[in-house]
């Protein structure tokens, strides 16, 4: 894994963390819309394409979140 | 404009509706209740002779210079400290009167040397002004005063580099000595011996000014009548002629000056009385630390290399710029639009950021701009956003005044906003409760007359869990403010986050431990938070550099909402802005997702009306934040930089990695005053200009638009904004202005909060608080007072969450870092003035066990070690800190203070937690690699090519 799909990793799953109080739609909307909001359209693509291809150590919500991101795209 | 001499009424303004009516002289006055006979007869025009009174002070009633007859009272009473009655008859000029002063100024001469011809205050002294008031012609007594005449007297105390004390001038008025107490705070000076041998003293009979306690603000200086405490400028140059109007480049308090000037030259700066932010008052950056702008090392032409080893070529601005665009378009074609950015600054003028940021959306075709308040306080402006809908504090300053309870978490203003902590402090000491919540024993938690009911301190990273903490105690002791929250907040939000917070995990016994404070004591705080009226919360880098920043910024509107602390004076969430222009920077449009006004790019309307001002279609994508800059750059696909006023190779946290991404760069531009740390790794660089040449506005903490006014030409020629402006044009975006009030012109046009601001304004008014628009014409010096700009206000639900930064047995002790009074951020401007002699290097605060031990002792040059990186720095022993944890500060670049910090951050913002890193100290006797590196790199990456010969 490289350093910076690892990083992109850890900022989502600091994100989920944070959301996860919140009930599960909630907290999917909310780590979804954060990432929507703040980071570059490369950003997320590279962490959608490693959460299809592989997803290990991703967070359940960034998972979720990811996969409406796409949706929407 | 010529010298701008500011009325003295002699005793401060009372401010009560209550009013009373006096005569004086004849003349009819109506005035507040409180006020004294001096100063309604000074409001009236007609002063009254005086030495001891200033109205930066309360009435002392000492000189007897200032007496008056009142009709129906017996005697002479002194005006200073008699307060008008109503129907009150009073005379200020009567034959017996004359003949009193002139008496008392009789005594006053005999004992003062008559040098007035070379007196260093000849032309601006109030001894000598009262004399000839008084009509002084013969003093009977001679003039040989055996204390304080020159012969008799000691040496000049001329420790402090600032200015001169000389007790022979001295009159004994105690103006100096009321001034560190009730303007500064400091109590740093008395007057020792009684009667005749009475003196001004700095501390102990042995202390010089220097030696002392005193922090060198200069209220004491300011409040001489005589030459006694002086300018060390003023004794060089004389008494300055002219004055201008401008503001502090410092810290986020943003302080009003008077640059007083002889031609181009400063002689002084003196703070403005009408300033809203300092109402007169300074500290020793923005009073006397302000010669950087004309050090030698300034560079002041443009110059540029090809590769980072080489020498720098000084050139024109149309070569560089040139060379610069060529670079960046170049970047562009070959590897695309997106590859390039820029960072903003912090410490320029909202126009000059605003023409960067436009720069960068328009000229480069992206949204890769950000600022340096994303390593400061970007969590406080996604925090308050998201609670309140706006990212900004919630007051003034003058608001404190009306606090009963002060929470101090994460700061130390008596450093970093000594301004405000002075206000601060006289609220305090007049009764306001202080709960201080820091792991360190900040000065606040005791100094001379104040004292912290509460010391919350608590482990570095437990923020979350202290203000859950608190939150607990409030919500199930029955605090909450039932009626504000039902009628101001949003219901589902707050039901779900009183829940939370109720749960037993986050009572002050079932956190204590995590938190590191007795429980009780945790519950005490609250209450006295909860129960105390006003509670206002104050808040610096100690809350926002975290991992859970932005999560803390919550968890304090969170407990102002819940008490009910918003939306009137005395209360609120006030962040301490680092830097002058930190609000600014951000109103600005200086993040990568939003564009001036805090509006998201992707929002269709808003990007709609900034193309149709523009010309041109904007990105509607965020852009990339400073830490994905350089993760963007280490792969290749970020390769070009503008860098405005900001040292990032300095500042920002794991330098090995920030140093690294900034050599993978094919062209970083550099606009600053001096070659800094980054400079090291750019190909251009672009002269700036000093706050004392730029023409603008500053915003500070509290929201306040201040005009900065040029005092002297640009050393460089051109103006900031004038620059980026022909860099733009290079780049092919058609951009142009006549002048900066051009630029804040477009602002308000495009920016809703900004929309009633304009530089005649703000020179007519002085400065305004935004939002100014339609809704508050006036400008809002209080947010939130019947709504919250997002209509309710929100609860978040503020899990704490332990950083990934953990101690071990290989790493026992947290570093946490901070500043100083003396130095400011990097270093960059008060590195180069007289600042430096109160603190020539940065050191490693530890606790004595902590110290013990590693067999460290003061002094001694020891090793810190953290998992990315090392650097040695010598020791000071200090019962400040708590054990486990060490405090450095990052004002000198060999220090290396960000080797060490690591690259995690705040989930929201992507701030660095500079404030917890798991390191080891170990004594050491030499410098670390690091540190040799970097004397390497600066032998090879600032030589500059010899001139060629004439």
């Amino acid at each position: 894994m490289s350093d910076d799909i690892k990083e992109l990793i850890r900022m989502a799953n600091q994100i989920a963390t944070f959301f996860q109080s919140y009930p599960e739609e909630e907290a999917v909307t909310g780590t979804a819309e954060h990432i929507r909001d703040f980071w570059t359209s490369a950003m997320r693509a590279r962490l959608g394409r490693y959460a299809s291809d592989n997803g290990n150590g991703v967070h359940p919500l960034v998972m979720q979140a990811m996969g409406r991101l796409q949706q929407a795209a | 404009m010529a010298l701008l001499e500011e009325p003295d009424f002699g005793t401060p303004k009372r401010e009560t509706e209550k009013t009373v009516t006096v005569q004086i002289n004849g003349q009819t006055i109506t005035v507040p209740e409180g006020t004294s006979v001096m100063r309604a007869a000074s409001e009236l025009g007609q002063d009254i002779p005086k030495l001891c009174a200033t109205d930066m002070l309360n009435a002392w009633g000492s000189c007897r210079m200032c007496l008056v007859e009142i009709e129906g009272v017996r005697g002479t009473p002194a005006s200073c400290t008699t307060p008008v009655r109503e129907g009150m008859n009073v005379r200020t000029q009567t034959p017996r009167l004359e003949k009193i002063r002139r008496g008392v100024m009789e005594l006053y001469i005999s004992d003062h040397p008559l040098d007035c011809l070379t007196c260093a205050a000849n032309g601006d002294c109030e001894l000598q002004d009262t004399a000839g008031e008084v009509g002084l012609r013969d003093v009977r007594y001679g003039f040989q005063g055996e204390k304080h005449f020159a012969e008799a007297a000691e040496p000049k105390d001329e420790s402090n580099p600032y200015f001169h004390f000389d007790s022979s001038k001295c009159i004994v008025c105690s103006r100096c000595v009321r001034a560190c107490e009730e303007v500064q705070g400091t109590f740093a000076l008395t007057i020792q011996g009684r009667g005749f041998d009475s003196k001004v003293s700095a501390g102990a009979a042995t202390d010089d000014f220097f030696g002392s306690e005193c922090v060198s603000c200069g209220a004491c200086v300011q409040a001489c009548p005589t030459a006694t405490l002086m300018e060390k400028s003023v004794y060089d140059h004389g008494v300055p002629n002219r004055s201008v109007l401008t503001t502090c480049a410092y810290c986020g308090v943003g302080c009003s000056f008077k640059a007083e000037m002889q031609g181009d030259q400063v002689v002084r700066m003196v703070p403005y009385k009408d300033g809203g932010a300092n109402e007169g008052h300074s500290c020793v950056k923005g009073r006397f630390a302000w010669g950087y702008a004309t050090h030698k090392d300034r560079i002041t032409t443009p110059m540029i290399r090809d590769k980072i080893t080489d020498p720098w070529r000084k050139v024109s601005w149309d070569e560089a710029i040139a060379f610069a665009a060529d670079r960046f378009k170049s970047i562009q074609q070959k590897y695309g639009k997106g590859s390039i950015g820029g960072i903003t600054s912090s410490r320029c003028t909202n126009e000059e950021v605003f023409v960067v940021q436009k720069m960068i959306r328009a000229a480069f075709g992206n949204n890769n701009v950000d600022t340096c308040a994303r390593v400061c306080h970007s969590p406080t402006g996604y925090g308050l956003k998201t609670t309140f809908g706006t990212s900004a504090g919630t007051q003034n300053f003058k608001s404190v005044e009306k606090a009963d309870v002060i929470l101090v978490i994460g700061a130390n203003p008596t450093d970093g906003h000594p301004v405000f902590a002075s206000r601060m402090k006289k609220r305090l000491r007049a009764g306001a409760k202080l709960i201080v919540a820091d792991p360190r024993k900040i000065d606040l938690v005791r100094s001379p007359h104040v004292a912290a009911n509460h010391h919350l301190q608590l482990r570095p990273g437990t923020n979350v869990a202290l203000m859950n903490a608190l939150a607990h105690v409030v919500v199930t002791e029955g605090l909450v403010d039932e009626e504000f929250v039902a009628e101001r907040c949003e219901e589902a939000d707050f039901t779900r986050w009183r829940a939370f917070v109720a749960e037993a995990r986050n009572a002050p016994e079932a956190l204590s431990e995590k938190i590191g404070v007795d429980p009780e004591t945790i519950r005490e705080a609250a209450r006295l938070y909860a129960t105390g009226k006003n509670a206002a919360i104050y808040y610096g880098l100690g809350v926002t550099e975290h991992s859970q920043g932005s999560t803390m910024v919550m968890a304090m509107a969170n407990l102002a909402m819940a008490t009910g602390n918003i939306g009137r004076e005395g209360v609120g969430v006030n962040p301490l802005r680092g830097q002058n222009n930190v609000q600014g920077s951000c109103d600005m449009g200086s993040f990568p997702h939003e564009l001036p006004g805090y509006r998201h790019v992707a929002d269709t309307l808003v990007r709609g009306t900034f193309e149709a001002d523009w010309g041109v279609p904007l990105s509607a994508e965020p852009g990339l934040r400073i830490p994905n800059m350089f993760a963007a750059a280490l792969d290749g696909s970020f390769r070009g930089l503008f860098v405005q006023g900001e040292d990032i190779a300095q500042s920002d946290p794991n330098t090995h990695h920030v140093t690294a991404a900034l050599e993978s760069m094919d062209c970083i531009v550099v606009q600053d005053l001096f070659l800094n740390e980054t400079a090291a790794f750019a190909q251009v660089f672009l002269p700036g200009t000093s706050f004392l040449e730029k023409d603008g506005t500053f915003t500070n903490a509290e929201r306040r638009i201040n005009r900065v006014r040029p005092v002297m030409k640009e050393q460089s020629g051109l103006s900031e904004w004038e620059v980026v402006a022909r860099l733009a044009r290079a780049m092919g975006y058609d951009m142009h202005y006549n002048a900066a009030s051009e630029i804040m012109d477009e602002i308000a046009r495009l920016t809703p909060t900004f929309s009633g601001v304009n530089f005649a304004r703000l020179d007519r008014e002085g400065s305004l608080q935004w939002p100014v628009n339609d809704k508050a014409p006036n400008g809002t010096p209080t947010m939130h007072v019947s709504g919250f700009v997002r209509g309710k206000g929100r609860f978040m639900i503020t899990e704490y969450v332990p950083t990934e930064e953990r101690t071990n047995r290989s790493f026992p002790l947290i570093l946490t870092t901070g500043r100083i009074l003396s130095q400011y951020n990097v270093g960059a401007q008060t590195r180069r003035t007289e600042n430096s002699r109160w603190h020539e290097t940065d050191v490693l605060e530890i606790h004595p066990f902590d110290a013990e031990e590693r067999g460290i002792a003061d002094g001694d040059r020891v090793s810190i070690q953290s998992r990315k990186g090392a650097v040695s720095l010598p020791a000071q022993i200090s019962e400040r800190m708590p054990q486990g944890v060490v405090y450095t500060t990052f004002h000198h670049p060999v220090s290396g203070a960000n080797v060490i910090t690591t690259e995690f951050s705040d989930w929201a913002t992507n701030c660095p937690e500079y404030k917890v890193t798991a390191v080891q100290i170990v004594r050491s006797n030499q410098p670390s690699d690091w540190q040799v590196a970097h004397e390497e790199i600066r032998r090879t990456n600032y030589r500059t090519e010899p001139e060629p010969a004439e």
